[in-house]
Order: C-alpha cells, then structure tokens, then sequence
C-alpha cells in the first residue's frame, strides 16, 4: 500500500530558477528546482500518493508516463519528507 | 542639541559622568566612559549626530576601566551593555573601536523589529543600493568610495529593512576601514574625515571615516530598496558583472541576514518582496574608478508588471 | 515583602503603565529585559489594546521581545511534533512537563515565555526504549564527562540531556520529577496515574493539581531560583487560571500531601500571595499554615525570596545580593544531594570550571 503525501503548512515563492519554501512549523527554508517545485504544489493543491503525482506533473510538463519517471518521482518525495515539507497523510 | 554644540571640556565630563544619548536612526544610544579617545571619537564623527535628554535610550553602553591588575602596565577597556559584558578586556588604545563594535552587537542581539542586513547600503536619486557583506569582500572600501563621490551613506554595517514597509533605515554611523583600505582610502578620497589608525584589533589595523553631514541630516529618510549587489574585491581583477538569479539571491541573503531565523514568516516575505523589487549581482573589482562609474550607471530595477 | 512598584504594576496592573515618564519605562524596558518578562508584559499590554498607548521608543523593544517568544514558541511546537514522531512506535505513556505542556494545552501561562528546552516524564522501566528511540531519531548526549554521566543516571531524576543533532534543542527525559538524592519524593506512578490526554493519544500532561505542584517543586526546590520572580509569574498564572474553578484547592492541598510537596505548596501559596497578590480562599491559606518551616527558615527564606525576585534590577551587583545567591545555591545543592555527596560533587564541578577557564587561556 502506497504511502498517500500532502504538503506541510508552507510559504513559496516562485522564480525562474526555483521556489524557495519556508515550512511555517519547522522554519527551516528550502530552493527547490522549478519541477521538485512544481511536485510540491501539486501535493499542496491535493494530497496524493507517488503514481497520481508522477502522472498529473507529466501531464502538466508534457513528458512521457514511464517507470522511470515514476521511480524520480518516488526519490523525490522520499528526499521531500525528510526534509520536512511533506507529510504521509496516514501517519 | 547636536553634539558640535557641546564644548570639548563639557562633552568628556558629560561622558564620563551622566554620560550622553545620541540617537542614531530608530536608535537612541546612552553612553558612558571616561575615555578621551572616545570622547574624541564622539566628537570627530557623531559631532553633527543629535543628542537626546534625558529620558529614554535603547542601549545603554558602558566602556570603563577595569578593576585588575593589567591596568599597572598595560591599560584595558571593559565594555558592557545593559550591565552585562559580551567582550573581554581589550587595550584602551582601542576603546574607539570597541565602542563601534559594541553598538553594532546592541542592534544585532536585542532588535527583530527590522531585517538585519550585515552589509553596507548607499542611496542615490531615491534608490538604494545594498551589498551584504561576507568578510574580505571589501564591502566597505567599496561604501566609503561610493559615499566620496556624492552617494548617501544609509549604514556601513547593518543595513536595517522594516517588513512593513520594505524601506531601509539609515543609521548613518562612521565606515569602518581595514588594513590596506585605509591608505587606498585616504589617497581616493583625502577631503573625507578620517581618524586615527588603531592598531592590533583582531581585525589588524582599523580606523574610521566620518559620514557626510548631509548623510547625517537626512538620517530619518528612509530608503527605497533598488539594487542588491554582492561586491567581491579581487586585486588586479577587472571590474565584471553577473546577473544573480532570484532564487539564488534569496539564499545567498537569507544567510547574510542576522536574524533571519528568529523573524519566521514575516522574515521570509519581507525577504522574498525585497528580492522582488530589486536587481541583483555579482559584483567583481579591483579598480574603484571603474567600481564607481559602473554603479553611476545603475539603472532602476525593471519591475515585472506579471505577478509570477 | 516588596516587590519593585512599577514591575509591580507592570505585572498586576498593565493598564497603568501608560501613566508612566520617559526615564522610568527606560528603568521598566531593561528590568523587564534583565527578568525575561518583556514578551510576558507585551503579550499583556496587547490583550488590553494597550500597545499603541506606549510611547513609540519603548513600545520598539516590546514587539522585538515578542517576535523572539513567537519563535521560541514555534520552535517547541515543533520538537513536541517531532519528539512524538520519534516515540511514535512504542506503547509507553509519556508526559509532557512545563513549557511543553502548557504550550500544548493552550495555557494562558504559556504566554510570552522563552524557554525551547522539552522535558517529558516516562515509567522508569520505560527509559531504556526512550533512550534508544531518541538515539535512533538524531539526538545524542551531551553531557560527556564520565562523572557527569553516572551522576545524572544514578542520583539525578533524569537522563543525561539530549542533543539534537541538526536542530540543536534539548530534550529532558525524566522518570521523578525531583532528584532522588532530594528530601522529597513524588511517587510518579501517581503522577502517571492522574495524567490527562488532550487527544486520546499517548501522550499527556499532568493534572492541573499535579502542574502546580510541579511548577512550585521547581521554583523552591529544585532548579534554579535565580529564576525567581519569572517562576512566580508562572504560579500566579496557573493558580488563577485553575482557581476558578472551587474545586481546585481542595485537590491541590490534598495532592500536595499525597505527592510529598506541602513544603513547596506552601512557599508557592505564600509568595504569589504576597507579592502578586494572587487570589485565594482564606480557608486554603489557613489550611497550608501547617505546611510552613519552622519560623526561622521560614524568615531566612523570605529574605533570600525577596532577594531574589528583586535580584540584578539594580544594575550592579550588591554585595548581600552575592551572598544571597550563594546561600540560595547552597541550599538548592543541600536539597538535591546528601551532604557527605555535596563536598565532593562541588570539589569535582569546581576542578572543572578550573580546567574550562585554563583550556580557554
């Protein structure tokens, strides 16, 4: 069963070469990549587990649906939580 | 009263006993010594600074002699701020300075009211230009130059932006030259104030150049943030340019920023819009002619009329 | 039993302060900073509407005090988010003490204060997994010294502190609430027993009765009573809080007898009464008169109280003022350990600071 992710409680802004984030609970600040950007504000728009995030960030960014794109977006929310700025929603 | 109005006799016994409040910006500073060498300095830099009477001060400031032995054959000055003492004894000799440095760590410790910017910020034709400050960037060379050839000096060290209202306050405070700036100073700019050179300080040698007394006089304008330039002084480099990506800039300057992490989400905005509004650098030199026309040149931020 | 009039007001009777001259919010702002009260009396004045009746000089050093304590506060919400992540695995009860809690039930004690450090209380026999748990989620001792180490485990009433790695906080991991090389001795399983759940988890804080007496074993016994008036603000506002409801006192006079803390009530009852005058029924104070010391510790702990509270508001240090913190650390040493350990533990803490300053130059 695959974990279900939503957004902790974030500040961005976006500029061309990233959003930088500020987790209002941890105050910890982050430069995201615009795509790792993009990824958050899916999940801050609709929590969602690492297949439905991989295919709506395609759809948006106009890439193939593929495995290896699954399993980037995977790593990324892995590499998202433990730097705080998402959470499992079935903790 | 501005300080020039006190008599030199009057000045030092008012220092060493009730002592003196000198507002400095937002500030009001009450100090007390008995030390001539800071009377002095009170009186070459601060001599077109108001003084406040009695009542009110932010920071009250101490710089005495102190009860050891070290004062038979090498004098001291012990410093402390509302009674506590943050620094050790240094020599008297230097006790101009650790007034400086003392004020410095006053602002830094107890204000989170402002943005604290550690870098010099100038402003010419209603737009500032900040440039935060890692050490050996040579951000205050780069500052007392500007400031010789007619830009205002809002501060040397702390450059203070109010999250409400995204404007800098000046404090207009002597500039604090190191070692080799000194004479490359001196010879750049010799109509300026200039004060003794003070040897030995952690920092090597030190001394200060005065700020223009218009600077001083227009000490409550506050200014508009236009440009955010991160100077580095690179001997025999020509002088070059690189546009800094936002995000980036906002990065760099999150570390630069005193107090940052205690500001939270009112930080992060009021750091976010400041990087907005402004056009960002990498600034590289070695030639201050050419550091000084290239900033002549600056042209006003392009603002994005598209909300990103 | 005096305390400084306009600190006084500031505390009791904010809405007073906007009467007060230039020179004397100057004495107010740098007693209040030298107390850690200023975020306290801005949280205060900002409930009345009374900030924008401060003078502007002033009312700067109010906000800067308050930006701090918002953070501060931010900072523990967030190690109680990860500390509870960190245990989340094992079946223990676990209590939150002091800050934590009252930032965690919303206690208006909470309010302006400055503290980041967690303390949490635990079943003895439930140490060792808390240990492990922590160790595995980033924090680390610090306490390095053997002597150190085997002191807190065997004499103390908690483990050595914790670090966090990255972020820095301490964590207390308890499982008395007092040192069991003191005079008193809280049963904690009954304090476990009485904790309350705020969400149906596992993780509590104590009853209002047993927090007061928390608060007053600190403030008297153990901890540091330099701290003094900021941990009479603390019992004031608790009492006050609680108090309305009638109940309370009668549960709080029989805790105090069930834990083994009538001494600390006593002095808690005593002092917030006579210098915050916190409000309390006649019956409850008539009642704790049997808790008192005998009438000259009981006066030589009014002298050294009243030192206290008024202490480092008058710039530099009188000399009685030494002798009372002296006196006062004594005693707070005296209380947690049994004399023939004392000498040699301060003969040990001496050779250390000793070697500290020489390592330093």
């Amino acid at each position: 069963m695959t974990a279900v992710w939503r957004a902790a409680n974030l500040l961005t802004k976006s500029w061309q070469d990233g959003v930088v984030v500020y987790n209002l609970d941890s105050g910890s600040t982050h430069l995201l990549n615009p795509i790792a950007g993009q990824v958050l504000k899916l999940l801050a728009d609709a929590p969602a587990d690492a297949t439905t995030v991989a295919r709506r960030l395609a759809g948006q960014i106009d890439l193939d649906s593929d495995l290896e794109l699954d399993y980037n977006v995977a790593s990324l929310l892995n590499h998202l939580d433990s730097l705080g700025l998402i959470e499992p929603v079935t903790a | 009263m501005k300080v020039s109005q006190i008599e030199a006799g009057d000045l030092r016994r008012s220092l060493s006993k009730s002592g003196l409040r000198i507002r400095t910006g937002p500030f009001i500073c009450h100090v007390q010594t008995p030390f001539e060498n800071i009377a002095d300095g009170v009186q070459l830099f601060y001599k077109d600074f108001n003084c406040e009477s009695e009542g009110f001060a932010d920071f009250h400031l101490k710089l005495v002699r102190p009860r050891n032995l070290h004062r038979m054959w090498r004098p001291q000055v012990s410093c402390y701020l509302n009674d506590d003492s943050p620094f050790s004894p240094l020599p008297s000799d230097q006790a101009f300075a650790v007034f400086e440095s003392l004020l410095n760590w006053s602002i830094y410790t107890t204000t989170y009211n402002y943005l604290i910017i550690h870098g010099a910020s100038v402003e010419r034709n209603g737009l500032a230009a900040i440039l935060p400050a890692p050490p050996g960037s040579g951000k205050s060379t780069l500052c007392a130059a500007l400031v010789s050839r007619g830009w205002r000096l809002l501060t040397d060290e702390l450059t203070l932006v109010s999250p409400a209202s995204g404007l800098i306050s000046a404090l207009a405070r002597p500039i604090s030259l190191k070692n080799n700036s000194i004479d490359v100073l001196q010879d750049y700019a010799p109509e300026e104030v200039f004060g003794p050179k003070i040897y030995n300080t952690i920092k090597g040698t030190i001394a200060h150049m005065g700020p223009p007394s218009d600077s001083v006089s227009r000490m409550h304008e506050a200014a508009v943030p236009g440009w955010l330039i991160f100077p580095k002084y690179q001997a025999g480099a020509s002088t070059s340019v690189t546009p800094l990506p936002k995000g980036q800039a906002f990065m760099r300057l999150s570390s630069g920023l005193v107090n940052y992490p205690v500001l939270g989400a009112q930080g992060f905005e009021a750091l976010t819009q400041l990087i907005d509004r402004t056009d960002c650098f990498n600034f590289t030199y070695s030639n201050l002619d050419e550091a000084i026309a290239w900033f002549g040149a600056l042209q006003p931020p392009w603002r994005d009329a598209v909300e990103r | 039993m005096k305390l400084d009039p306009i600190i006084a007001r500031a505390l009791t009777q904010p809405q007073a302060l906007v009467e007060l001259s230039q020179p004397q919010w100057d004495r107010l702002i740098q007693s209040l900073r030298r107390l850690g009260l200023l975020a306290r009396i801005q949280v205060l004045l900002a409930e009345r509407g009374l900030l924008n009746a401060v003078p502007a000089q002033p009312r700067m050093h109010f906000e800067s005090a308050r930006i701090v304590a918002d953070n501060e506060q931010r900072i523990m919400r967030w190690e109680v988010n990860r500390i509870q992540r960190a245990l989340k695995a094992l079946s223990t009860p676990v209590i939150f003490l002091k800050g934590a809690a009252y930032l965690i039930a919303g206690l208006s004690v909470a309010k302006g204060r400055i503290s980041t450090d967690i303390d949490i209380l635990v079943d003895k026999a439930d140490l060792p997994a808390v240990e492990t748990a922590l160790l595995k989620h980033g924090w680390e001792h610090i306490k390095v010294d053997e002597y150190d180490q085997f002191y807190y485990r065997i004499w103390s009433h908690e483990l050595p502190p914790l670090r966090h790695r990255e972020r820095r906080t301490i964590i207390d991991v308890h499982h008395t609430i007092l040192p069991l090389t003191g005079r008193c001795h809280p049963d904690p399983k009954k304090l476990l027993a009485q904790a309350i759940t705020l969400d149906g988890s596992r993780f509590k804080i104590l009853a209002p009765a047993d927090m007061v007496l928390h608060s007053a074993a600190h403030a008297f016994q153990d901890g540091d009573l330099v701290r003094g008036l900021r941990d009479l603000v603390d019992l004031d506002d608790l009492l006050r809080h609680f108090g309305v409801e009638a109940s309370f006192w009668a549960r709080l006079l029989q805790r105090g007898q069930e834990l083994d803390l009538t001494r600390p009530l006593y002095y808690a009852l005593r002092y917030t009464n006579l210098i915050l005058h916190t409000p309390m029924p006649m019956a409850v104070v008539e009642q704790a008169r049997k808790f008192a010391p005998a009438w000259l510790a009981g006066a030589m702990m009014d002298r050294l109280v009243i030192h206290a509270v008024n202490d480092r508001l008058h710039g530099w240090r009188k000399p009685l003022q030494a002798f009372s913190n002296w006196a006062l650390y004594m005693r707070q040493h005296w209380l947690r350990m049994p004399p023939f350990l004392l000498a040699r533990h301060l003969i040990h803490q001496m050779f250390r600071r000793q070697k500290l300053r020489t390592d330093l130059g």
